[in-house]
């Protein structure tokens, strides 16, 4: 009896904390990386890529999608993501994010990664908006170097943020029958007079 | 007793589960700045070694010799939310009313540096309208964007705001183009006949580092200026920048035409030191003088500037020599012409 409860709390710690990542990873080539592998049901019914990938481009507007993927290959695109400097009342862009984005699936599960992450700075122009500096890029592994702490750790958090709120997004969509996003998909239903 | 204590942690785990089950639904979305805010204040001393009050060098700003002045109070609001993009930039004081832009009938300032709406049609197309900043050239009004403190004479007699329509579509990263119509003369906030200057950018990036915008601003009323504005981020410390143009006047009564190197090296994060080289030319044979450069004649220009950063502030020293070929605008401090001026500014910007 003993045994089973503390394989229950086992599995429920490790279950809690596959939910979404904190940090970024290292890869195999010592390159930091945002990676999540998601578990699916049997009697999840998947999106067909073609339709992944329209949901991407509709949801994800900066993030460009290769043409032609197939189920095997998975997903794949590069994008861009702006990181802003967030003040008491009011923000102000500092950096911007570019990444490449990896979407693999098998068998009841399938995994989020974004490689090759860059930052880049951005100034002011000439009208009022915020463009990278030319030619000035930073992988993130050199950032530490480049910027304070706390803007580090904030750039962190706002890429972790992200890429957590597309995995959810992504499985939400993934798993509802019509391939609906989180959005619009039916709401379950319910019966108030037995509880 | 064991097993009671184990069951509620049990318990309690569940219970925690159940409630970060909740909140997984609801991960707050990547932040949204909403309304973001910008903008600059700046301030400068002048020194002409002329020790002339009314300094001999007459390019934009930093034109107040031997005292203390102000540039001004810059501040904008910009949101961009989906598609929708407006900018609305003001600026207080003399760099930012009489000296950049027009009053309105009532010879009251506007304060209006920027004030446009865009919106993306498609993903490579975007639209918009309003008063904006010019395309042309390599400097702008805004001190947080140029190096230098003083202004070169391109961009002195150059355009600095465009009001029009423009359409953008950019083809790659590496390669866009635009065009607009535009008022009939630059720097109004109204037309004084139509909407009839023509303006065009082409952009290419050929390489990491390196952009180059080919423009084209051309009208009846305002003239036909060519320019090549370019820069390259050679290494991480070392960038260079051109600008080159050449302007016709209406009816081909004059214009100038120029061309202005800018090689700037970062020593650190917090140094930079630069050079801007410029030869400016009159090309008018009759028509008046252009930020004090006579009809026919020419200006060769040299602007050592540091730029020392410590947070949002750049405290920015800087000595210009400015040579002219013939009829003098320059003064000795005996009033006596001369073919060469030279001044010390030494500026603090502080961009937020």
């Amino acid at each position: 009896m003993k045994n089973i409860i503390l394989a229950l709390i086992v599995f429920l710690v490790s279950a809690h904390s596959y939910a979404q990542s904190t940090a970024l990873v290292l890869n195999d080539n010592d390159k930091l990386m945002y990676y999540q592998v998601n578990s699916l049901s049997l009697g999840d019914t998947l999106q067909p890529v073609p339709t992944v990938n329209e949901f991407i481009k509709k949801k994800y507007p900066d993030i460009r999608i290769a043409k032609n993927q197939s189920e095997a290959a998975g997903i794949q695109g590069k994008g861009r993501l702006t990181l802003y400097h967030k003040g008491l009342v009011f923000g102000q862009e500092e950096g911007q994010l570019s990444f490449d984005l990896k979407i693999d699936f098998k068998e009841e599960k399938y995994r989020v990664m974004a490689s090759n992450l860059t930052f880049m700075p951005l100034q002011r122009n000439r009208y009022g908006t915020f463009t990278p500096v030319n030619g000035i890029a930073y992988a993130w592994e050199e950032l530490p170097k480049k910027v304070k702490d706390t803007q580090y750790e904030s750039y962190t958090s706002q890429v972790v943020n992200y890429f957590n709120y597309l995995n959810k997004q992504l499985e939400v969509y993934l798993t509802s029958n019509d391939g609906q996003d989180a959005k619009t998909a039916n709401p379950q239903r319910i019966s108030t007079k037995e509880w | 007793m064991k097993k009671s204590l184990l069951l509620s942690v049990v318990l309690s785990l569940c219970s925690l589960l159940t409630h970060a089950q909740d909140t997984t639904k609801v991960i707050p979305a990547p932040i949204d700045p909403g309304l973001t805010i910008f903008g600059s204040v700046d301030t400068y001393y002048k020194l002409d070694f002329a020790g002339k009050k009314n300094a001999n060098i007459q390019t934009s700003f930093a034109n107040e010799a031997n005292s203390v002045s102000i540039g001004m109070v810059d501040l904008g609001v910009k949101k961009k939310y989906n598609k929708a993009l407006f900018v609305g930039e003001l600026s207080f004081g003399p760099r930012g009313q009489y000296q950049s832009i027009p009053n309105g009938p009532d010879e009251n300032s506007f304060h209006i540096q920027n004030l446009y709406i865009g919106y993306d049609l498609t993903r490579k197309l975007n639209v918009t309208a309003g008063y904006m900043a010019t395309f042309v050239g390599y400097e702008i009004i805004a001190p947080v964007g140029n190096f230098n403190y003083s202004t070169s004479y391109l961009f002195t007699n150059g355009p600095f705001q465009n009001a029009g329509l423009k359409f953008t579509y950019a083809f790659t990263d590496k390669v866009s183009l635009m065009a607009g119509l535009f008022n009939d003369n630059w720097n109004v906030y109204e037309s004084k006949r139509d909407v009839s200057t023509f303006g065009a950018q082409l952009m290419v990036s050929p390489v990491k580092g390196w952009t180059a915008y080919f423009n084209l601003l051309s009208g009846k009323l305002s003239g036909t200026e060519l320019d090549l504005t370019t820069s390259y981020q050679i290494t991480e410390k070392f960038k260079m920048g051109l600008n080159g143009a050449t302007f016709s006047s209406p009816d081909q009564s004059g214009g100038f035409s120029g061309v202005a190197l800018y090689p700037q090296y970062a020593i650190s994060g917090a140094v930079a030191l630069g050079l801007r080289g410029e030869y400016f030319k009159n090309k008018s044979a009759s028509q008046g003088a252009l930020s004090a450069i006579a009809p026919g004649s020419s200006v060769t220009a040299f602007t050592f500037t540091a730029n020392l950063k410590t947070g949002g502030l750049t405290f920015i020293p800087e000595i210009r020599l400015d040579n002219v070929n013939k009829a003098s605008p320059f003064v000795k401090s005996n009033g006596q012409p001369t073919k060469t001026a030279s001044q010390f500014v030494v500026a603090a910007v502080y961009g937020f």
